[in-house]
């Protein structure tokens, strides 16, 4: 049995343990949240290196990705640096290569048509594979990160000033610390408070990271669908009482919820059984395809528009 | 001893680049989300401030260290926690009584709820900046050879707490006063409750510009963020006193109308040989943006408090006490402190100046006669 852990600078109240079989290898798959504090999430890394097979970073990014640039969050390198025998990984590798290949699932099995399509990505540099692939499918993605991270009322619309801003902003804002941008800890937990609703209000699908856009959320956002991962059933039942049509999760469900991508990859680089600086996106892409993952779509309301049921 | 502290914060990007140089060229947004996130700190130490019969005090300014426009519109608690928790960090150091600066004395109800929950008593210092606004204006109504008795003056910002104290103390030394502010129902609700008492004929009006073009006497007393007076709003020789930071009138004004006298009402000369040095740096001196030795009129408040051990919440909220503020004046006046000299524009106004916009003013009545 291989035992893959996800150490979050979330809410410990989102805490999680299951079993499964991933090409005939069992694993044991946990996750243990921090509620935000990076030192602690250190010491447990430290903890468990040499004794689990891959750990996960749930709740912080060490990589961020925009075009070709690549840019290291100062936090999340000290969390990498904290284990020096088990693989460490924060689910960028794999996002990657499954969040692209959800958009195309959207577009090929759903039929669904991006062309045109108003999104919200609220936060791109962290899916920054899903947001090209939006892009490329022909759908008019807002890149909300300086908007909402920042609060820097810029709404950026193509990827190449995307890319830019990013060279402008990203190497300052890497050294700050992570809860600057994010919400960890507690934090996930408070009610959304609602900010520059017309970005929300105007998609027609909102993409990205579950607890960046929750914590901005409007009151109402009927007929809208989500891309998103790392759901609970509360969160799922949160998101239909504001109206909410369709919901797709982009990791699979494991043991009755889908896990974190950082979990997925853990446990990808697990099976390999590589170091994770020396797993190619081809190693994941074959893996993503043997596995047959595919992501999750939950019908909440009568979706308006492509009827879609599941 | 009894000693003080002070809240304060930046108005603006320049003013944090000035304290912390590092932050020049990083983002804006990038330094308001530092700002968002940092706790509040002791930034200078003030000492040697000293009265004539030898009395001292010693203080502190603590900064809340938000931008304006983050005072006004991150969630009211947060703002709250971060100005008491600098009142905290000030008792902690020895402060026996605090003031609260530009947005700090603003935000919610005007120091009222801050006060409630700090652990010593708290001031906006407003009662002193009205008594230096007001004897302000008439120093340079002097300067212009306006004769005030039968001069007309404007307040802008009449309804707000500092202008509506300032109405009452300019109406008894002129022939008319016009009110101004934004809104006018509580403009002439105001304008209503106090008609009767005014000992001079006086008006109302939300027209800004109207009401500045008949003035010879304008204070200017509003929390806008924006500027609110243009130099084609003013009438030939006026005198304008600016008690609200950030500034009220154009910078244009400076350059565009030499005839006119702009003076920053709120400033005193602290008595003593006393500076404020950084804690972080010591020996360096907290560049305040004023002359050495002047102190803002809310910053004196606080030190009079000190110096005179009354450690109470002197001024607080939207209605302003005019015997307290005849009483810190006096106060202010027995311990040393006095208005400070002459400056607009973030400088002095020379003798120089002084002749030149007379005789600017001088020339252009000549020709409009």
């Amino acid at each position: 049995m291989k035992r893959v852990v996800s150490v979050s600078l979330g809410s410990s109240s989102r805490d999680h343990r299951a079993e499964v079989d991933l090409l005939g290898e069992r694993f044991e798959i946990a996750r243990i949240g921090v509620d935000g504090s990076i030192d602690r999430a250190i010491a447990k890394i430290k903890e468990l290196d040499g004794t689990v097979d891959a750990i996960g970073l749930g709740g912080i990014d060490v990589y961020l990705y925009a075009g070709s640039d690549r840019y290291a969050l100062r936090d999340g390198l000290r969390l990498l640096a904290a284990a020096t025998a088990t693989p460490v990984v924060d689910g960028s590798g794999l996002k990657n290569t499954l969040e692209r290949e959800a958009i195309a699932f959207l577009q090929d099995e759903l039929k669904i048509d991006l062309r045109g399509k108003r999104v919200l990505m609220v936060s791109a540099l962290d899916r920054f594979g899903m947001a090209q692939a939006l892009v490329q499918a022909g759908a008019d993605v807002i890149f909300g990160d300086f908007i909402f991270a920042l609060d820097l009322d810029r709404p950026v619309r193509g990827l190449d000033e995307f890319e830019s801003m990013a060279r402008k902003y990203l190497p300052d804002a890497c050294k700050l610390p992570f809860q600057f941008f994010y919400p960890t800890g507690k934090k996930q937990d408070r009610a959304p408070q609602a900010k520059y609703p017309e970005y929300y209000d105007d998609a027609e699908i909102i993409a990205g990271d579950y607890h960046f856009m929750r914590q901005f959320m409007p009151e109402r956002l009927d007929g809208k669908t989500v891309i998103t991962n790392t759901l609970t059933e509360r969160d799922i039942e949160f998101l239909r009482a504001r109206g909410i049509a369709r919901l797709v999760t982009t990791t699979p469900d494991f043991g009755g919820r889908s896990f974190g991508t950082n979990v997925v990859e853990a446990a990808l680089v697990a099976l390999l059984g590589k170091a994770w600086a020396d797993v190619t996106e081809d190693d994941y892409r074959d893996l993503l395809a043997r596995l047959a993952l595919r992501p999750r779509v939950i019908a909440l309301r009568q979706a308006q528009g492509d009827g879609v049921t599941v | 001893m009894t000693k003080f502290c002070f809240v304060i914060h930046p108005l603006s990007f320049e003013d944090v680049v000035r304290y912390e140089p590092g932050a020049k060229g990083k983002g804006r947004p990038i330094v308001a989300k530092i700002l968002e996130w940092m706790p509040p700190y002791a930034a200078a130490h003030l000492t040697g401030i000293r009265t004539p019969d030898g009395r001292e005090t010693e203080g502190w300014f603590v900064a809340a260290p938000l931008l304006p426009q983050q005072m006004l519109e991150l969630p009211r608690e947060q703002v709250y926690e971060r100005i008491v928790g600098a009142i905290r960090v000030g008792a902690e150091l020895g402060a026996q009584v605090a003031g609260l600066g530009a947005f700090t004395g603003v935000v919610g109800d005007g120091g009222v709820t801050v006060a409630q929950r700090a652990p010593i008593p708290v001031t906006t210092g407003n009662s002193l900046t009205i008594a230096a606004g007001v004897r302000s204006l008439f120093r340079g109504a002097d300067e212009m050879g306006i004769d005030a008795a039968s001069s007309t003056a404007v307040v802008v910002g009449a309804t707000g707490s500092i202008g509506a104290a300032c109405v009452e103390l300019i109406a008894p030394r002129v022939a008319h006063m016009i009110l101004v502010a934004r809104n006018e129902t509580r403009l002439r609700k105001f304008h209503e409750s106090v008609r009767e008492r005014l000992p001079c004929a006086s008006s109302h009006t939300t027209a800004i510009g109207e009401a500045v073009q008949r003035a010879d006497l304008v204070l200017t007393a509003t929390s806008s963020t924006q500027d609110v007076i243009e130099p084609g709003d003013l009438r030939t020789g006026a005198v304008v006193c600016e008690l609200s930071l950030p500034h009220d009138v154009s910078r244009r004004v400076a350059t565009e109308r030499p005839d006119v006298l702009v003076v920053e009402g709120g400033n005193m000369r602290v008595p003593g040989d006393w500076r404020a040095e950084r804690v972080r740096e010591p020996g360096t001196d907290f560049d305040l943006n004023l002359p050495a030795g002047t102190a803002l009129a809310c910053m004196s408040e606080t030190m009079v408090l000190a110096l005179e051990n009354r450690c109470e919440s002197y001024t607080l909220g939207r209605g302003i006490d005019l015997d307290r503020v005849r009483e810190i004046d006096a106060l202010a006046e027995r311990d040393g402190f006095a208005l400070a000299d002459m400056r607009a524009f973030d400088t002095a106004i020379t003798r120089e100046h002084l002749a030149r916009t007379r005789a600017a003013a001088e020339q252009r009545r000549a020709v409009s006669a």
